[in-house]
């Protein structure tokens, strides 16, 4: 065999995959020419290079986003309203990820304005002050300070989840139980431009904490200019936040709803609205 | 080699559950049967959609595989593997988009983790040579050169997921590797021998 022969065979060899009679014709080849010997180690450091292209983690809401497209598709026009094509984006990327991604949100948002939720009219639930917007802000650098952004500017009434009641003529879910893996921090009755909400701070075991808004409307407003993907979770319809670090969420909870900040990924939201649809009273 | 072996456990426990009638599952639309389908999977076809067409448009594309996987199940005739029926599927999700996006630059993957046992900026400048280098040549080629490389497909399994010829994956891989390294030669790399 001259050496266009054994070029032309030299990945078959490389990867293992001439016959026995054949290989032994290009391995004594190899033995005897530089040149072809050469290609063949150039072969072998691209191969180690290409081991060095690393295995990148899905995002972990794929699965949520991805069942609701089935749903629509199954359904026809589908219960379940899914945002515009652009916006269907990679929703939570683990660690080193979610800053590329958000930037990517914050770009798409940009590009193709904010996107609303359900086209409810919301009335004069707006926080046009933007002090929600600055309690997001902080809340990823320091959940400590951002509480105080809220304490400052709203009035509130440091309450035990189970005297909420009192104040809100309604008994919350966090009152009839905390969800696991997770202990109440603080409460507070909040007055907020758009409702009197009972909001919780619960702390993980690491330190880490999420905070639980009980609010009587949607929410909107609370994330206004923030893509946000219709998903279901664990049964329910929920809306999602891609923030900086974290996401958000919101679902309707018998009369009311439900938002929680600070959450890592859409497996946390799924056990957050088990823990909703279980434990508490809907009334 | 962790993903190899990875992906030989996969592929062992999707034979296992396709024998236990999960496939059958996913065609009656049992909801659950799809989940497990699609997590048993995903991150197969999701790595391989982050190489064909980058990381900005892998998670969507993933989800195009699944919701075709699940609209056409009832065309995987048993024949070959669902494995390689399903790589072919994601292949062939991949280089339609590249086709209907000819002038669109895919994104690199900065920032993945890899072996820790190598400087971060040498580790990151390597793999961002390989990756611009990747972008540079044919999708096609890309593809077969990931299936062989990262997938450690065979070249039957090659042949049946892109749809060419056993005979000619060697010289397209041949074709691959030779423009690779011309590419990586013109960006500096110095590692090729």
């Amino acid at each position: 065999m001259n050496c266009s022969q054994i070029q032309e065979l030299l990945s078959d060899y490389y990867d293992r995959e001439l016959k026995e009679d054949v290989r032994q014709h290009v391995e004594a080849h190899l033995k005897a020419c530089d040149r072809c010997a050469e290609s063949l180690a150039a072969f072998e450091s691209l191969s180690l290079l290409a081991g060095k292209l690393s295995t990148p983690s899905p995002p972990a809401g794929m699965w949520c986003e991805l069942e609701a497209r089935l749903q629509k598709e199954s359904q026809g026009t589908g219960s379940v309203v899914l945002l515009e094509e652009k916006s269907r984006l990679p929703f939570r990327w683990y660690g080193r990820y979610s800053r590329v991604i958000t930037a990517a949100v914050l770009l798409l948002a940009v590009g193709i304005g904010y996107l609303n939720f359900t086209g409810k009219e919301h009335g004069a639930h707006h926080h046009a002050d933007g002090v929600f917007n600055q309690y997001l802000t902080a809340f990823e650098k320091n959940p400590d300070s951002a509480q105080q952004i809220l304490l400052k500017h709203y009035q509130y009434d440091p309450v035990q989840p189970q005297q909420a009641a009192r104040l809100l003529g309604y008994q919350p879910a966090i009152a009839q139980s905390v969800p696991a893996g997770y202990e109440v921090q603080s409460s507070y009755v909040m007055k907020m431009p758009c409702c009197t909400c009972l909001q919780t701070v619960c702390k993980r075991k690491d330190g880490s904490c999420i905070v639980i808004f009980e609010h009587d409307d949607e929410t909107p407003e609370w994330f206004e200019g923030q893509p946000k993907i219709k998903a279901t979770c664990n049964g329910e319809k929920c809306c999602l936040i891609n923030l900086d670090q974290d996401i958000a969420a919101s679902w309707q909870h018998g009369k009311r709803h439900i938002t929680v900040i600070g959450i890592r990924d859409v497996n946390e939201v799924n056990s957050l609205v088990a823990w909703s649809e279980r434990d508490s009273d809907k009334s | 080699m962790a993903s190899n072996q990875a992906s030989e456990q996969v592929r062992e426990a999707v034979s296992t559950e396709v024998e236990a009638g999960l496939l059958a599952r996913c065609l009656q639309g049992d909801r659950q049967a799809q989940q497990r389908l699609y997590e048993m999977t995903m991150h197969l076809v999701y790595r391989l959609m982050v190489r064909l067409v980058g990381l900005q448009d892998a998670a969507d594309l993933t989800q195009q595989v699944y919701l075709k996987l699940f609209s056409k199940l009832d065309q995987f005739s048993g024949k070959s593997r669902f494995e390689t029926w399903l790589y072919r599927l994601a292949t062939n999700e991949a280089l339609q988009f590249l086709r209907k996006n000819k002038n669109r630059k895919t994104k690199t993957l900065m920032g993945d983790p890899v072996n820790q046992d190598q400087p971060e900026s040498e580790r990151d400048e390597q793999r961002e040579l390989l990756e611009v280098a990747m972008e540079r040549i044919d999708p096609e080629l890309r593809s077969i050169f990931m299936l062989r490389e990262v997938e450690k497909k065979s070249y039957r399994e090659i042949a049946e997921i892109v749809g060419i010829p056993e005979g000619t994956v060697g010289s397209r891989l041949t074709r691959a590797r030779r423009e690779l390294q011309t590419h990586l030669v013109e960006l500096g790399w110095e590692g090729l021998q």
